[in-house]
C-alpha cells in the first residue's frame, strides 16, 4: 500500500514573505521534501487555493492577521489542521509591524492617506491571540535550518523543540566581539538563540527578534544597560520585535 | 456589460485580485484590488531613531529587503550630511546587483515563466524542466550567497548601516565565490536562450518609461531620472516634486503619477532607456530577441529581467575587480565606515530596485528622531500603467474563451512582477 503523504500547508498572511524566501534559499532541500510530503497553499509555488475546510496535518502560518480575509483564513486553517505552527516573528510576536501599537493608529492612517482613504486598519496581533498555536519557529526571518528540522521531526512523529540558549551564549561560542562591552545596546543575554548570533557576526547588537529565552535574567540586563543608556532608549530597543510585551515592563 | 473577476492571484509577492469590465466594443476598464493589511510602516517610524529605519524598512519586503535597506541608508546619509567612500559604494553596488539576480531569477523562472509554458503548479514545472530548474536555482543561489557574504544574511541585511558597513565582508569567501563567475555567466546565457524560445503574447501600448540614468553605467545606485516619452533628463529632486500619490477608495495602495500621467518602471523601462550601457554578453543575448527598442510590449518585462540577470553577473565581476584594487589601498578598513554626528535635516534617495525606481524620504530632528517618512515603491509607480495595459488588453482578447482570457490576464499581471507587500507597506 502506498504510504499516505503528510499534508502540509504554508499560509502567508500580511507581511513581507521573507520567511518563505528564507526557506527557498535552500531550494534543493525544499524540493526534496515533496517526496515525503504534499505542500499546499504555498502561494509562491502554485495557483490553486485549498481552503474551505480542506484538512491538513500541519499548517505553517507566516505574517500577521491584518485583514478580515487573513483572520478568516487563519481560523479556517486552525479548525482543519492537526498542528499549527507560527512561522517567524510576525506570527509569533506580532513582529516589527506591531510597532503600530505605539502610535495612534487612526492618526497615522490619516496621515499616510491624507484622511482620504476608507479602509480597514486592524491592530497587529500575534497569531496566538486569535487561535491556539502548537509550536513556534521564531526569528525575523526564520532560519531555514530550523524549518527543515521541524519538518523532519514532525515527519517521524516527534515533537520538535527549540533549544533554550540565549543568543549571548551562541555569540561567545563563536568568539564574536561583545558589543555590550563596547557600550552598545544588545539584547543577546535575554533573547532565545538558534540564530547562531548572526547579527553579532556583523557587529549589530541583538534586538530580540526571536523573543525571550526561558529564565531570561531581564532585570540584570536592564541594570547593566542603564549604566550607559537612558531608560527611554532601552525601552525603545525592547519594543522593536516585541520583547517588551513579553516581559511586561 | 461583461465583467471578469480573478480573486487572490497567486505567484506574486503579496495579495491581489483583478476586476475588469468590458463597457462597450471599444472601451474596457481594469482594476487591481490589493489585499494586504495596513502595516503603516511610514507611520510607525515616526518618533523612532534614524538607525532603526534601514532595519524596519527592510521588512517591507522579503524579496527585495536589500534595496529598501540601502535606499533608506542613502536617504539618511543625505539628511545627515555623510559622504561615503568609493569602497562603500562598490560594495553597495555588488549588493544591489546580487539582489536583482536573485529577485529576477525567482520571478522570471518560477513566478512568470510557468505561465508561458502553461503550467500552474511549480512542482509540475520542476518535474518537466529539471535541468533548467536546477540551473536557475544555482544562478539564483550565486546572488543569494553574495548578499549573504556582504550583507551578513540572505533575507534582511545586517551589515549595511548608515555610514557604510560594520565589518569587512569575508574576503576569502567572496573571492572563492567569484571564481565561479564565468560558469555562472554561461549558465545565465543558456537560461536566456532557453527562455526566449517561448513565444510571448502579442501586445503593444506606448507609454512613458522612467528609470535612473548614469553615464557609462547601467544605472542602479544613483543618477538622474530619464523619461522616455520626451527623452528628458531631470534631477531626482524635480522628479520627486513632479510625483503625486493618489489615494483610492477602499485601497491601501496609492496610485502614483508623474505630472498627472501614469508611467512604467522596472526591467523593461531600464532596457528601453539604458540599453547602450548593458554589458557585452547581455548585448549579445539581446540580439536573439529580434526586437527593436523601444519595446512597448509589457510581456517583455520577463525577458528583460533575464537579460538583466546576464548583465548583473558580468557587472558583479567588474565591481569585484574594482573592489580588489581598492582593497589594496592603505587604510582600506577605515574607509568601510564613516563616523558622523546626528543633525537635523531632510534627505531622500532614489535607487533602482528589481522592480524599478524606489524612493525613500526622511526628515530628522536634532536628536536623530524621524519626524517625517515617505516611501514610494516601484509597484505603486507602475500600477496605473498596468491597469491601463489591462484595459487595452481586455479588448484585444475579448473573443477568446473565458478561461484563456483569465490566464492571459494573470500572465500580464505577473509579467509586471508586482510586489503588493512593497506597494502597501
Amino acid at each position: 500500500m502506498k504510504e499516505q503523504k503528510l499534508k502540509i500547508a504554508i499560509i502567508s498572511l500580511t507581511g513581507c514573505e521573507g520567511c518563505c524566501f528564507a526557506i527557498l534559499d535552500w531550494p534543493k532541500k525544499f524540493l526534496a521534501l515533496r517526496t515525503k510530503i504534499e505542500i499546499k497553499n504555498f502561494r509562491l509555488f502554485e495557483e490553486d487555493v485549498h481552503f474551505n475546510a480542506e484538512k491538513f496535518d500541519i499548517a505553517f502560518i507566516e505574517g500577521s492577521p491584518l485583514t478580515k480575509a487573513d483572520v478568516d483564513r487563519l481560523k479556517d486553517v486552525r479548525q482543519n489542521s492537526k498542528t499549527l505552527i507560527a512561522l517567524g516573528s510576525c506570527a509569533d510576536l506580532g513582529g516589527i509591524y506591531h510597532l503600530k501599537k505605539y502610535q495612534d493608529k487612526n492618526k497615522i492612517f490619516d496621515h499616510i492617506y491624507r484622511g482620504e482613504a476608507v479602509a480597514d486598519n486592524f491592530d497587529v496581533l500575534a497569531v496566538s491571540e486569535l487561535v491556539k498555536v502548537d509550536y513556534v519557529i521564531p526569528g525575523c526571518p526564520i532560519t531555514a535550518d530550523e524549518f527543515f528540522n521541524f519538518v523532519y521531526q514532525l515527519l517521524i512523529g516527534k515533537s520538535p523543540i527549540i533549544k533554550q540558549n540565549p543568543v549571548c551564549y551562541e555569540c561567545q561560542v563563536r568568539g564574536f566581539e561583545c558589543v555590550l562591552q563596547n557600550n552598545e545596546l544588545c539584547l543577546g543575554p535575554i533573547t532565545q538563540g538558534g540564530c547562531e548570533a548572526i547579527c553579532l557576526k556583523s557587529k549589530q547588537g541583538c534586538w530580540g527578534c526571536r523573543g525571550l529565552v526561558e529564565d531570561a535574567e531581564v532585570d540584570n540586563l536592564i541594570k547593566k544597560l542603564k549604566e550607559k543608556r537612558s531608560e527611554k532608549e532601552i525601552m525603545k530597543a525592547l519594543e522593536v520585535f516585541g520583547i517588551k510585551e513579553q516581559i511586561n515592563v | 456589460m461583461k465583467t471578469i473577476e480573478i480573486n487572490h492571484i497567486a505567484k506574486t509577492e503579496g495579495h491581489l485580485s483583478f476586476v475588469g469590465a468590458l463597457i462597450d466594443a471599444d472601451f474596457a476598464e481594469a482594476r487591481i484590488e490589493t489585499e494586504e493589511g495596513a502595516r503603516l510602516i511610514e507611520g510607525i517610524m515616526l518618533g523612532r531613531k534614524f538607525f532603526e529605519a534601514p532595519i524596519i524598512t527592510a521588512r517591507i519586503c522579503g524579496i527585495c529587503p536589500i534595496v529598501h535597506n540601502l535606499t533608506s541608508i542613502k536617504a539618511l546619509e543625505q539628511a545627515l550630511n555623510i559622504k561615503v567612500t568609493p569602497e562603500i559604494i562598490v560594495l553597495r553596488k555588488m549588493l544591489i546587483n546580487a539582489q536583482w539576480i536573485h529577485s529576477h531569477a525567482l520571478h522570471a523562472f518560477f513566478l512568470s515563466f510557468p505561465d508561458l509554458v502553461g503550467i500552474s503548479n511549480n512542482f509540475d514545472f520542476v518535474k518537466k524542466y529539471p535541468k533548467e530548474v536546477e540551473t536557475a536555482l544555482e544562478l539564483r543561489d550565486w546572488g543569494v550567497q553574495i548578499s549573504r557574504i556582504i550583507g551578513g544574511r540572505t533575507v534582511h541585511p545586517i551589515n549595511s548601516v548608515v555610514g557604510g558597513f560594520n565589518v569587512e565582508p569575508d574576503f576569502a569567501e567572496l573571492n572563492e565565490l567569484m571564481k565561479s563567475n564565468k560558469k555562472v555567466l554561461d549558465q545565465a546565457g543558456r537560461l536566456f536562450d532557453f527562455a526566449v524560445k517561448q513565444k510571448l503574447p502579442k501586445f503593444e501600448r506606448p507609454t512613458n518609461y522612467v528609470s535612473l540614468k548614469t553615464k557609462g553605467e547601467y544605472a542602479i545606485y544613483d543618477g538622474k531620472v530619464l523619461f522616455s516619452d520626451n527623452n528628458s533628463l531631470d534631477n531626482a529632486e524635480n522628479f520627486i516634486q513632479g510625483v503625486s500619490e493618489l489615494v483610492m477608495p477602499n485601497e491601501k495602495v496609492k496610485r502614483v503619477q508623474h505630472l498627472n500621467r501614469s508611467f512604467m518602471v522596472g526591467a523593461l523601462a531600464r532596457l528601453n532607456n539604458n540599453f547602450n550601457e548593458l554589458n557585452p554578453t547581455a548585448k549579445q543575448c539581446f540580439k536573439k530577441l529580434k526586437i527593436k527598442l523601444p519595446c512597448y510590449n509589457s510581456f517583455y518585462n520577463i525577458f528583460a529581467q533575464i537579460l538583466e540577470v546576464v548583465h548583473c553577473v558580468e557587472e558583479t565581476s567588474k565591481l569585484f575587480v574594482e573592489y580588489c584594487v581598492l582593497r589594496e589601498n592603505k587604510d582600506f578598513h577605515k574607509k568601510l565606515k564613516i563616523s558622523f554626528k546626528p543633525n537635523p535635516g531632510r534627505g531622500y534617495a532614489l535607487m533602482e530596485a528589481p522592480r524599478g525606481v524606489l524612493l525613500h524620504d526622511y526628515e530628522l530632528d536634532r536628536e536623530g528622531n524621524i519626524i517625517h517618512c515617505n516611501i514610494i515603491t516601484p509597484t505603486a509607480m507602475f500600477l496605473s500603467n498596468l491597469e491601463q495595459d489591462l484595459g487595452k488588453y481586455l479588448l484585444e482578447i475579448k473573443n477568446k474563451p473565458a478561461e484563456r482570457q483569465k490566464q492571459l490576464i494573470k500572465t500580464l499581471i505577473r509579467a509586471y512582477d508586482p510586489c503588493i507587500s512593497c506597494a502597501t507597506h
